[in-house]
């Protein structure tokens, strides 16, 4: 039999009827929201660098102002696009002042898309910044690059087969034991666009035709890539050298190549930033914008086991990281990859398994 | 008054409430998602470009061949494993049983991390494998539940008639509709995943599933494609969903008022060796993500460490999992109440469970359509939004036990409560409560072991981001792998919790047992 039941108990509660836990229940959602109040002085950062990177700055820029960061990070699974297609539908609405973007290709949407603003007058760093790393109307600024290399496991690999080129990828003598992001995000989406942009059709189809015949390894991320080239299981592949530098902190055997120094160069992608159209914090935006671009970022940046490329000349480095000068960069005009990287995204997409 | 209460199906009462019920699920759940799928129609040259495109079915093939083939292994095997259990009655089975409900509510990531590394598979076997293992669990305890559901009384008819043959065909089509839900439910969680084979297939063939073309046309901004391509994993979830609940609601065995569980119906060393293996392999199977994520931390202070780093975002997750359970609990009993005796049961099922069937990205746009409003800033940029988020996803996994409870429920307590003066909500309300214990403590677990499980999806809101999924994602491409293990570790106990708790609720509010005893 069922349990029984307390009928006084029953009678008792009788006024009670369900409508009441659904009140409740709103107002505990309620309640939920509003323990979220915010401070004032504060500045509400999307970045899709990973968040112990960007808090290493971030921290240096709360002590020197006292402005507090609200941080939105991406994972590595969602690349840059959970941020950027949030910063898009909450464009009637905004919540976020600034955007750090770990590239720039979807910077230069997001200015097409009306989200970004350009900052008048320009931010005082940016000055002193290669142009060719900053948007021509100031809608973003580039600092702290990354550079896209070879990493090479040493151990599978002898000095003298170091490979030198991105075209090593397709060499048939190493069919099958060589790696290449899947180019549908982040880095290597805007490195192969601007194979396609800067080089022609022609020769972009050329390099994924022999990418893919060669039997590439095709990881989901740069990191994983590179962990999988620190573990053996591949002979080398094309990375980041903030990746390859986590790798070989943990004392991987691997190398990093910087390719094509006789002929198209190394790719260098720069993080950027940007103000968000009618943030709600714009003058804190503004401060949190001109501290990235300041030396002290860069230096900070550079000293972190991820090691970013300072773009500003002068700037302390340790000296294991190497900056444009020093090794040939590939000339790349991003403002016409970044409003390629759509199309080509797709394209990839249906090229690439 | 009915002078035979189970003569009669219980009337349906508290219509406007129910309707009113009914529509604030629609504000709540369903408007986000047709958010998401409005561009259907405002960019319908997109959306058919999509539709038309190949790449988008042979994908949703191969993520159907995979979840399919996961299926294939995991539902004679869970079935069979379920019968061992159930019918070899060793001490300690009902506990395995209980715990095999574990791993299918960890983050495919943790299943990738412990079965990756401790069987070494890649490419789609692994994938197959991997989705396999997580399923299994769900089939095994549902399977349990169904052949349990044969009472002492009419295993001994079956076994005095026709033997043990006439038993398997009789615990063979119990097990049918569990199967099925069990199926669909596993089904629809797999669907839309891409982490399993994104990581098993970093190295050899890539396979790439239905999840990377919804991610591509995202990533393009191409909000029609986007949301042409979330069209046919709707369907094809919320399909199966409703195909599992329509099964077992119309195959399935509830307990009568004479119920008793039969003894053992394999005796002698068979007993011993099935009912044993049987433990191990379930056992092995639910606790083994534990096992093997303990090994890979390697050292206690390593896991204190992550522990103390963690700190805060378990402190989120923990108040996400508490309140999303709760809520999901409470409102499974309000809807499985009002639901009970209607005669459009099956699409108030589907009205229900469709969310579930929608890929997680999509259903977080659409949460952003709809919250993104300056008067509702306290929900959107708190906890709100999340609770919002995984009651409206998940709450159909909640509903089902405790509407199977209420399905079965006599009226006499019921009847006497209103001639007492109550009122016909409140006397059922509280009624049915006692008996609702077990159901309910099973529903909130639930709640909150999916809240952990789904949070990866709501990344964008702000309120997401302290959370131990979150630093898990994060962790597993720029921390040591004893780093990542021990973080993960840290989820699963996390998830574990809740599972001894309804362990407890089962042995002490089980009130089938206890009769049994009687």
């Amino acid at each position: 039999m069922p349990q029984a039941v307390d009928y006084a108990l029953t009678t008792k509660l009788s006024r009670f009827s369900p409508i009441h836990s659904v009140l409740l229940l709103a107002l505990v959602l309620f309640l939920a929201g509003c323990g979220e109040s915010v401070p004032r002085q504060q500045v509400v950062l999307y970045t899709s660098l990973n968040e112990p990177t960007a808090r290493s700055v971030l921290d240096a820029f709360t002590d020197a102002t006292g402005i507090e960061v609200v941080l939105v990070a991406d994972t590595e699974r969602d690349k840059t696009v959970g941020l950027v297609q949030t910063l898009i539908r909450e464009r009637s609405n905004p919540r976020a002042d600034v955007f750090w973007n770990s590239e720039a290709a979807n910077s230069v949407l997001l200015a097409q898309e009306g989200v970004l603003e350009p900052l008048a007058p320009p931010p005082a760093g940016a000055a002193r910044i290669p142009a060719e790393f900053s948007d021509p109307d100031g809608y973003w600024h580039g600092f702290a690059a990354r550079a896209r290399v070879i990493i090479v496991n040493t151990e599978l690999v002898a000095e003298e087969d170091y490979p030198d080129s991105i075209w090593d990828i397709a060499d048939p003598e190493w069919r099958g034991q060589t790696a290449i992001v899947r180019p549908v995000t982040g880095t290597t989406l805007t490195h192969l666009t601007a194979i396609y942009e800067m080089l022609g059709d022609e020769v972009g189809d050329q390099f994924v035709d022999a990418v893919l015949a060669n039997e590439a390894h095709l990881p989901p991320g740069n990191g994983r890539l590179a962990q999988l080239v620190g573990e053996g299981h591949i002979a080398f592949g094309l990375t980041d050298t903030s990746d390859y530098r986590l790798v070989r902190n943990t004392g991987s055997p691997v190398t990093a190549i910087y390719p094509d120094q006789d002929g198209i160069g190394t790719l260098l992608i720069p993080n950027t930033v940007g103000r968000v159209a009618g943030g709600p914090n714009p003058e804190n935006a503004r401060a949190l914008i001109e501290f990235l671009l300041s030396e002290q970022a860069e230096e900070i940046l550079a000293f972190h086991q991820r090691g970013h490329i300072p773009l500003k000349p002068d700037v302390p480095r340790p000296q294991e990281v190497i900056v444009p000068g020093e090794f040939r960069t590939m000339e790349v005009d991003m403002a016409v990859v970044g409003p390629a990287i759509p199309q080509r995204l797709e394209q990839f997409d249906a090229r690439f398994p | 008054m009915r002078a035979s209460p189970e003569a009669h199906p219980p009337a349906p009462h508290g219509a406007w409430l129910w309707w009113a019920v009914l529509a604030l699920w629609g504000a709540f759940a369903l408007l986000p998602l047709g958010a998401a799928l409005l561009p259907i129609v405002t960019e319908a040259g997109e959306a058919r470009a999509a539709l038309l495109d190949g790449r988008l079915w042979r994908r949703l093939g191969e993520s159907l061949l995979l979840v399919g083939g996961a299926l294939a292994l995991a539902v004679p095997l869970g079935a069979a494993l379920a019968w061992c259990l159930v019918r070899t009655r060793l001490p300690g089975a009902r506990l395995v049983v209980a715990l095999a409900f574990f791993p299918i509510v960890l983050p495919p990531l943790v299943h990738v991390l412990t079965w990756y590394s401790a069987l070494g598979l890649v490419g789609r076997t692994a994938v197959i494998v991997v989705y396999a293992i997580s399923v299994l669990p769900l089939v095994v305890v549902l399977a349990a539940q169904a052949i349990e559901s044969a009472s002492r009384q009419h295993v001994d008819s079956l076994l005095l008639t026709g033997g043990i043959g006439l038993l398997l065909a009789d615990d063979a089509r119990r097990c049918v509709p569990a199967c099925a839900l069990a199926g669909a439910l596993g089904g629809v969680l797999l669907i839309s995943d891409f982490t399993v084979a994104d990581f098993a297939t970093s190295l050899g063939p890539k396979v790439s599933t239905y999840a990377e073309t919804l991610f591509a046309h995202v990533s393009a901004m191409r909000e029609g494609r986007a949301a042409a391509a979330m069209l046919p994993g709707l369907l094809v979830g919320s399909g199966l969903l409703v195909w599992g609940l329509w099964a077992r609601r119309r195959l399935g065995h509830t307990f009568g008022r004479a119920y008793a569980p039969g003894e053992a119906v394999v005796q002698g060393p068979v007993r011993w060796v099935a009912g044993v293996l049987a433990i191990v392999v379930v056992l092995a199977l639910a606790m083994g993500p534990l096992v093997a994520l303990a090994v890979q931390t390697q050292s206690g202070s390593v896991f204190a460490e992550q522990f103390r780093l963690a700190l805060p975002a378990l402190r989120r997750s923990l108040l996400v999992g508490l309140m999303g359970g709760g809520i999901m609990a409470a409102l499974a009993v309000l809807v499985a109440i009002l639901a009970r005796g209607r005669s459009h049961r099956a699409l108030a099922d589907a009205w229900f469970v469709l969310p579930i069937g929608a890929p997680a990205i999509a259903f977080a746009f659409g949460l952003i359509v709809v919250w993104n409003r300056p008067a509702f800033d306290a929900v959107y940029l708190g906890i709100g939004i999340l609770l919002i988020a995984v009651v409206a996803r998940f709450f159909g996994t909640a509903l089902i036990p405790v509407s199977d409870t209420v399905d079965a429920l006599d009226r006499s307590g019921l009847e006497a409560a209103r001639l007492a003066g109550a009122g016909p909500l409140a006397a059922t309300f509280w009624t049915a409560l006692p008996l609702l214990l077990r159901p309910v403590a099973v529903g909130w677990c639930l709640g909150f072991c999916f809240a952990q499980r789904d949070l990866d999806a709501l990344f964008m809101f702000r309120a997401s981001q302290e959370t131990l999924l979150h630093r898990l994602y994060t962790n597993v491409v720029f921390a040591r792998p004893d780093e990542t293990a021990a973080l993960a570790l840290l989820l699963t106990l996390t998830v574990a919790v809740p599972f001894v708790l309804l362990v407890a609720v089962i042995v002490f509010l089980d009130p089938w047992r206890r009769r049994s005893k009687r």
